[in-house]
């Protein structure tokens, strides 16, 4: 590596970490005002829930940003360890709760207390995050995260009572995994990235993806993650 | 969780302060605060604490992972301790070396409230139900783990993947090798666990099939990128195996994996050493040396490495480069001697690397003055004289010009029965090219020009190309039998010449310092047999 190329990872690592920061203090000022934001007037709170969801997904995309890098930079492998997957799924929701309280939408885990499963826990976070952004956006008030055995691995659906996944999305996300869309665009990458992660875990020559629906159970869109 | 004694480490006052704030806000009120790694170390000295949340980042001294190396090395905390590191690096070569530190958790900054809150939780509830393993674990006594264990797994403990594999760790550790097999095999019905693979293979060693083991963990290595634990023991086996070649292709991955592990470096140093390659030597002595600041680990050994290897590096060597990197050992050796000021042996070995020094600086009464002091010590006191001290005396020898009596000191490493095999290689890689690292280098690229001739069937350049090495590093076994091997092949294509005939007879002159222990021993005799046979009759 030459200086100028250490020059420029050094500052990529440094800036990354230091635009994190920024980031988690936002959000943890966002977090510790909810209570705040349910008092104010309704104009007010939904200007409150818009900050609060414009910085959580540029955290979220600076993350996906920093992995990509690792991934070309640093050769990040996956590290698949047992986690119990209720534990996680809650650590994620507890993790962006503040946007669902002051939508007032409902979250619901439905999961098997002692199920466990193998998975890179930061990388599976990332895209359950994506997941959980997107709905408290879009949901009109109601979240369930499920996750069950299936398969040989394990299935998490994020279900909302949104209006669901545009067509266009639904098209282009296809289009994105067959690796068939003919130009770049920049719609939907999230998604994308999401499919990435999920196929970069495997197990005895089977690997994850990802699947955007309007099947859930709320009749709105269902985002599910499958992992060997 | 209330009544839980807890320290939390950061240098950070609003760091340490918002921690508090959320422990106090679940009730916990038994809160120490420190800001540095040696905060940690006292206060862990007097007081049991049952949760340390430590970053890694703790300012100049101490970080976070070495802290955890010497608390647990010194035995200060209880086994039902749960140290936690916190950090904001998520560079691999940070996370590496926590992780092989061994926390019992690790939490990436940011995190919010609720998630520091849980994960607490959770650790207690976990290790409520694990105590009397952890208990067990922490006195060896296996015996009880496997008890213990398999009761929690009759129960449908929601830890029973956890038991099963201290289950399996505590057959291997009580060398009952088939049931850690059938344990591991057990578990990987699935999916192939890195850990699982590695106990087998572990197991297969034991049990007498060091080849499978190797092929076993050649499998995890690449099916598990991360495993750092098998890449040490590809590197051990294939050591022991006398593939010390490969051993350190293994080590210097796994070194590249987790970098900031000093015992792993110093291992690749010696390693290397044995290897005759300097180069990596040089490299991964400083960085132990580096490593060393502020570890518990640390010993007058990372100094006498470093500076051992630069002496070693620069013999012959009168470049400006090599001057200054004479000072970096002089100064290194003085930097120990203030921290490690009272032990004999580590003073010799200082006095025989600084008399290496002088003489590559072509300061000969001072290398004398030097040997001097330092036979006058082994006088005194003969114990002194250890086989590792004998390589270096012999190296000194070596360069104030008394070739016989170094060959003596090397001898006698070569014909002790007990000597380490490491040290016996160290010794031969010292014979095979007493040269600096620059000509080294030289030598080495001379060399590759004359094997690809070589290949190309040019073998008249191949000549030109070894001779051309051979002035740089004139002793070497592979080089000279490789200019020996070509004016062979000259022979068979061309008529008989003499001076092809001398070039034989000399290169093999130069090398007969190979004896049966040597790794080239085998070529060595069968090429002079043929020489002597052909044409010194």
């Amino acid at each position: 590596m030459n200086n100028k190329d250490s020059m420029f990872h050094n500052v990529m690592a440094s800036t990354v970490k230091d635009m994190n920061t920024s980031l988690a203090m936002l959000l943890q000022s966002f977090e510790a005002n909810g209570a705040l934001a349910q008092r104010m007037s309704d104009e007010h709170k939904q200007s409150f829930s818009n900050m609060h969801y414009e910085v959580a997904r540029l955290q979220n995309n600076l993350f996906h940003l920093h992995t990509l890098y690792r991934i070309q930079y640093e050769r990040l492998p996956i590290v698949q360890e047992e986690h119990f997957v209720h534990e996680f799924l809650e650590e994620q929701v507890l993790s962006v709760n503040g946007l669902f309280v002051i939508g007032d939408v409902k979250v619901k885990i439905e999961c098997c207390e002692d199920m466990s499963a193998y998975f890179d826990f930061e990388l599976v976070s990332s895209i359950i995050i994506t997941a959980l952004v997107n709905a408290s956006r879009y949901t009109k008030d109601e979240v369930i995260i499920r996750a069950i055995s299936h398969d040989d691995g394990i299935l998490i659906q994020v279900d909302d009572n949104s209006r669901g996944f545009p067509d266009t999305i639904l098209d282009r996300f296809k289009e994105g995994i067959q690796d068939k869309s003919e130009e770049f665009n920049e719609q939907g990458l999230g998604w994308l990235y999401c499919n990435e992660i999920a196929k970069s875990h495997e197990n005895r020559g089977r690997a994850g993806y990802v699947a955007l629906s309007n099947d859930s159970v709320l009749s709105g869109s269902r985002f599910a993650v499958w992992l060997p | 969780m209330r009544a839980l004694q807890v320290l939390i480490a950061d240098d950070f006052e609003n760091s340490r302060q918002s921690i508090r704030k959320i422990l106090l806000s679940v009730g916990i009120e038994n809160i120490h605060v420190t800001a540095t790694g040696k905060g940690v170390l006292d206060e862990c000295k007097t007081k049991k604490f049952d949760l340390i949340l430590c970053d890694y980042n703790l300012g100049h001294g101490k970080n976070g992972q070495q802290v955890l190396e010497e608390v647990r090395s010194l035995g200060y905390l209880k086994s039902t301790a749960l140290f936690v590191i916190i950090s904001a690096e998520t560079s691999r070569d940070v996370v590496m070396g926590i992780m092989e530190a061994g926390p019992d958790e690790y939490l990436t900054k940011p995190f919010t409230q609720s998630v520091l809150v849980k994960r607490i939780e959770r650790l207690v509830q976990q290790n409520g139900e694990l105590s009397e393993v952890k208990k067990a674990l922490a006195d060896k006594n296996y015996a009880s783990v496997l008890t213990l264990c398999n009761q929690l797994i009759k129960v449908g403990s929601r830890y029973s993947a956890w038991c099963r594999r201290k289950m399996a760790e505590a057959f291997f550790e009580t060398r009952q090798f088939d049931k850690t097999k059938s344990l591991c095999h057990l578990v990987q019905s699935k999916r192939d666990l890195d850990w699982a693979m590695v106990l087998e293979a572990q197991a297969m060693k034991e049990t007498g099939s060091m080849l499978d083991a190797i092929v076993h963990l050649n499998k995890v290595v690449a099916q598990f990128p991360n495993c750092i634990k098998a890449f040490d023991l590809l590197a051990q086996y294939l050591e022991e195996k006398g593939d010390s070649e490969q051993a350190q292709d293994f080590l210097e991955s796994a070194v590249e994996l987790s970098p900031r592990v000093m015992t792993r470096q110093q291992s690749l140093v010696n390693l290397s050493l044995s290897n005759g390659d300097l180069d990596v030597a040089l490299r991964s002595s400083q960085q132990a040396l580096k490593l060393s600041a502020n570890s518990y680990f640390s010993s007058a050994d990372q100094y006498l490495q470093a500076a051992q290897v630069i002496s070693e590096s620069i013999i012959g060597d009168s470049s400006a480069d090599a001057r200054k990197k004479s000072q970096d050992a002089f100064s290194m050796l003085n930097q120990m001697t203030k921290k490690f000021p009272d032990d004999a042996s580590t003073q010799l070995h200082k006095i025989l690397i600084e008399s290496q020094v002088f003489s590559s600086l072509g300061k000969r009464d001072q290398a004398n003055l030097a040997l001097k002091e330092a036979n006058g010590m082994i006088e005194d006191h003969a114990g002194l004289l250890t086989p590792e001290i004998a390589l270096e005396m012999g190296k000194v020898l070596y360069a104030t010009g008394q070739h016989d009596a170094a060959n003596a000191m090397f001898d006698h490493i070569l014909n002790d029965p007990d000597v380490d095999k490491r040290l016996v290689a160290k010794t031969y890689a010292f014979l095979d090219e007493p040269v600096g690292l620059t000509a080294r280098l030289k030598a080495k690229q001379d060399n590759l020009v004359g094997l690809s001739f070589y290949e190309n069937k040019r073998y008249e350049d191949a000549i030109v190309a070894f001779k051309k090495a051979q002035k740089s590093s004139p002793i070497h076994p592979g080089l000279n039998m490789n200019l020996v091997q070509t004016a062979l092949k000259l022979m068979e294509t061309t008529e008989r010449q003499q001076s092809l005939i001398d070039i034989c007879i000399d290169s093999l002159d130069r090398i007969k310092h190979i004896s049966v222990q040597h790794k080239q021993f085998k070529r060595y005799r069968s090429l002079k047999s043929y020489v002597v046979r052909n044409f010194q009759a």
